[in-house]
């Protein structure tokens, strides 16, 4: 016991052993650490490629979950269940399979391709149509949970103008980011009196940007639309491949344990170099390297980024 | 303590407003991962350039402080490489 306490404390903290600087911040351990890094990233990239089944993104993101809880909210303010509609299913996945095949993280693709022409393609007739996104969440209840909490997108899951409703969960590599992403479509069809009317229009409204949504880093733009759509010529009319809406169960989720690994470490630094500073201060140590309170600042920033770039978005 | 906090005010101020304008453009392109990359690094050259200016300045720059910085810089990007990758 007493060995391994002196261990720790060479490790950690500035003592006689260490020349008064834990062990852990001299210049051949750091460098071991950025090479243990640069070594575990080309293992886990080459694990998640060729042995998915023990490393990849696990999720529990289902269709039928996030139907529950987005008529749990209906419920909750007096609103009618959605019906889940098989057409807008293929149209959200249409809509998850071009954000992948053209790499982009919006509601209207670079070409110009807008959720309508998912919905179009897919055979259901529209009065009203809206179209949430996320991106980065685990849990059906995080997804929907992180719509609630911004004004846009709980206006369409509060709408009352909806009466269907579709999904689509696919896990793919976006903007260089493997992520899990979520595709909520929602319509109500045309009355067949409004069908056989000379002049047919299509009224999509897509969930309106706030203040609250810019806070929550609703990351791209969008904007309160509310389009009245002449019908467009078949040619626009896209053919939406199916996506299956499953959960996925590697061994290991290989989201956590880079996530997990890198706030082991800046954890460990930053508390390692508070105790630096609080002991240099106290034992009044003398050393070339005096001060570490711009270290711990940086490392406050990795701590900091390490949160910004694994949390989940919505659009 | 307080009177070297108050001696280098002016270095950690700016350090850590230079830092805080990255990590907002950071968060505001939060989901384009070369970006972020592109940003981590010019985060961590500028802690590295603003650090050796800092003992330059203060007559107090030696080869090992000058290591200790770009250690520290290096291990920063690592960690957000590690996690994009």
């Amino acid at each position: 016991m007493p060995k391994i306490k002196k261990f720790l404390h060479h490790l950690l903290l500035p003592h006689e052993s260490n020349n008064h600087k834990a062990k852990l911040l001299h210049h051949s351990s750091l460098a071991l650490l950025i090479l243990f890094l640069l070594v575990s990233t080309f293992v886990i990239s080459y694990t998640e490629k060729n042995y998915q089944e023990v490393l990849g993104i696990d999720h529990s993101v289902v269709s039928e979950q996030l139907l529950t809880e987005t008529n749990l909210r209906r419920q909750e303010q007096g609103l009618p269940p959605l019906t889940m509609s098989s057409e807008l299913s293929n149209a959200a996945a249409g809509k998850a399979s071009d954000m992948f095949t053209n790499n982009y993280w919006a509601h209207t693709s670079p070409n110009g391709t807008t959720p309508w022409v998912f919905i179009r393609g897919s055979g259901y007739e529209y009065i009203f149509a809206g179209e949430n996104l996320a991106r980065g969440f685990t849990t059906s209840q995080d997804v929907v949970n992180a719509w609630m909490a911004s004004e846009g997108h709980r206006a369409n899951i509060l709408s009352g103008n909806y009466k269907d409703i579709g999904f689509a969960i696919s896990v793919g590599e976006l903007n260089g980011e493997e992520t899990v992403l979520v595709v909520q479509m929602f319509g109500s069809r045309t009355s067949p009196s409004m069908a056989s009317d000379t002049k047919p229009v299509d009224v999509a409204v897509a969930p309106a940007k706030t203040e609250k949504d810019q806070e929550q880093e609703v990351s791209d733009e969008q904007e309160i639309k509310e389009l009245v759509l002449e019908k467009q010529p078949d040619k626009d009319i896209v053919q939406t491949p199916k996506v299956e809406s499953v959960a996925n169960k590697p061994l290991v989720d290989s989201r956590s344990l880079t996530k997990n690994i890198a706030l082991g470490i800046v954890i460990l630094l930053f508390i390692i170099l508070v105790l630096d500073i609080y002991f240099v201060e106290r034992k009044q140590i003398i050393r070339a390297f005096k001060h570490n309170l711009d270290h711990l600042i940086f490392v406050f920033v990795i701590l900091a980024l390490i949160l910004i770039i694994t949390r989940g978005g919505v659009l | 303590m307080f009177a070297k906090l108050k001696k280098h005010t002016a270095y950690y101020l700016s350090l850590l407003a230079m830092s805080g304008i990255g990590l907002y453009l950071i968060s505001l392109n939060s989901f384009d991962s070369e970006l972020r990359m592109v940003l981590v690094i010019m985060i961590a050259f500028f802690y590295i350039l603003w650090g050796l200016l800092h003992h330059h300045v203060h007559h107090d720059l030696t080869a090992k402080v000058m290591i200790e910085y770009v250690l520290i810089g290096a291990l920063g990007i690592s960690i957000v490489f590690f996690l994009l990758e």
